[in-house]
């Protein structure tokens, strides 16, 4: 059986969407857990406020900053480890050490040292997806087509413009799919920098009306924080699947 | 043996230097945030006492295990099911999609709020930040079995469920062991997450308490101690995976 048209489709798709909230509304508390016109009447009276916009653009801004940041310094360790082959296997030694301790336990860190205002946000985010986007750029690098490195070499392809016109197209398709994977996480750090360290943003307002009880506001910034996260996704997913047209996306 | 031993060597060597290093140029430095290697070395001995493993760690494994453990069975039946229904997966990937985008972080005060601040809330919260990603990976990995293998267990009669359980699930292996794996870092993060937002117990909640008390030194004890967790848990995939499924990694070109 298939649904034809798009339009009952997506209605459908609303109905049991809500139905599942109310749902959990009906198992849970309904003061913890609110029903869905009151979260929406309270989003529509939070989306008018200032206050709102502003952490929104804190929000976005860092997650942009700190993912710019991070692919910058990810590019340029992971062209260094890749082509002066540092001995692979150590290095990725400790970049995966690295990667595997969860990102929040150096928010104590950086709080007890430089505090918690929207730069330590930024050096979070930015130091995850570093680390992040490195194991990418080195394994595209790694795996470019030995016959093009031949061919480069032949044509006197050398520095810099090896680097643009030999690894920038041949690792696109790697690093594209970093760069989708460390977007949403750009913006979950920022997210989670709020929440645990308040940090200025859409974290610390969600916490902050989590710690006045104010469970209709906590799911608006949810809300919120679910649009915002499907919008980053899909806008790069679109940007590459438009960049990248030969390949299927993973 | 020999080659391992040499493997080993040429393993360290870059963390050894790192580590020299760090050791070298903070050697004094009266930085208390930044203690040096050989400080916090000494100092963990007196943070891993048998205590402090029955009530932290202990605490720190059971979220982790039980949360991931139920979280990822559910996403894998729940993928399952939508997966192999194409007017379920219509309907309901834009919802999973949806809350899948809200970073995990934020789920956590959610999950809090209905269910207390006790050890069932963290493993609720590690359960839902393992499900979502599972419930994806499995529903794509379902959905995407090949058309002839399908036809066949069609000719020779099998009916959905049979075909979901015999056909399709097997199939799916090798990508839900990746998903699997990849799930193991989502569930540490939300697992101490969890602990730093109010419980009091498990590695999150020392790691702020050492800070919020400056015991800086107990504080990197516990960052190096997770990260050898995260690391011992991948490996333990990495190896898993490739034992029971070796004809995917193998067709990926990744053995």
């Amino acid at each position: 059986m298939r649904i034809n048209s798009r339009v009952p489709k997506l209605a459908l798709t609303f109905l049991v969407g809500f139905g599942l909230w109310e749902l959990g509304s009906l198992i849970a508390n309904v003061r913890n857990f609110p029903h869905s016109w009151v979260v929406l009447a309270d989003l529509a009276s939070l989306v008018i406020t200032m206050a709102f916009w502003e952490s929104l653009l804190v929000t976005v801004g860092l997650s942009g900053l700190g993912f710019i940041i991070g692919a910058l310094f990810a590019c340029v360790i992971g062209i260094f480890v890749a082509l002066t082959k540092s001995g692979d296997l150590a290095t990725s030694g400790v970049i995966n050490f690295v990667r595997s301790i969860p990102s929040v336990v150096f928010l104590p860190l950086l709080i007890a040292s430089i505090g918690s205002s929207a730069r330590t946000a930024l050096i979070l985010t930015s130091f995850v997806i570093t680390f992040k986007l490195v194991t990418y750029v080195v394994r595209g690098i790694g795996e470019t087509d030995p016959i093009l490195i031949e061919s480069s070499r032949v044509m006197g392809l050398r520095g810099f413009s090896k680097i643009v016109y030999l690894y920038l197209p041949s690792t696109t398709s790697i690093v594209g799919t970093g760069l989708r994977l460390s977007a949403t996480q750009a913006f979950g750090t920022v997210v989670a920098a709020g929440i645990v360290a308040g940090t200025p943003g859409l974290g610390s307002a969600l916490l902050l009306a989590e710690s006045s009880a104010n469970y209709p506001r906590v799911f608006s910034y949810v809300f919120v924080m679910g649009v915002l996260g499907s919008l980053i996704y899909s806008l790069f997913n679109r940007t590459e699947n438009k960049l990248i047209r030969w390949r299927v996306s993973v | 043996m020999k080659t391992y031993a040499r493997n080993f060597l040429w393993r360290s060597w870059v963390p050894l230097i790192l580590i020299a290093l760090w050791q070298i140029l903070l050697r004094n430095s009266t930085n208390p945030y930044f203690p040096t290697p050989s400080q916090i070395l000494a100092d963990t001995k007196y943070v891993i006492t048998p205590d402090w493993i029955m009530s932290s760690l202990k605490s720190s494994a059971l979220t982790f295990l039980a949360g991931y453990t139920l979280g990822s069975i559910a996403g894998i039946l729940l993928g399952a099911v939508i997966g192999a229904s194409e007017i379920l997966r219509e309907i309901l990937t834009p919802i999973t999609n949806f809350i899948r985008s809200i970073p995990s972080v934020a789920k956590v005060p959610v999950i809090m709020a209905m269910l207390g601040i006790g050890q069932a809330t963290r493993i609720a919260t590690v359960a839902i930040a393992v499900l979502f990603p599972m419930l994806m990976t499995t529903t794509r990995a379902i959905a995407t079995t090949d058309a002839k293998t399908l036809d066949m267990a069609n000719l020779l009669g099998f009916g959905r469920i049979r075909t979901l359980f015999e056909v399709r699930l097997p199939a799916a292996t090798g990508e839900i062991l990746t998903g699997l794996q990849a799930a193991v870092q989502i569930g540490i993060l939300v697992m101490v997450i969890s602990e730093m937002l109010g419980s009091g117990i498990g590695l999150g909640a020392f790691i702020i308490h050492s800070q919020s008390t400056f015991m800086i030194a107990d504080m990197w004890v516990g960052i190096f101690i997770l990260g050898v967790i995260g690391l011992l848990l991948n490996e333990f995939f990495l190896f898993a995976e490739r034992k029971i499924a070796p004809w995917y990694f193998r067709s990926k070109g990744l053995i």
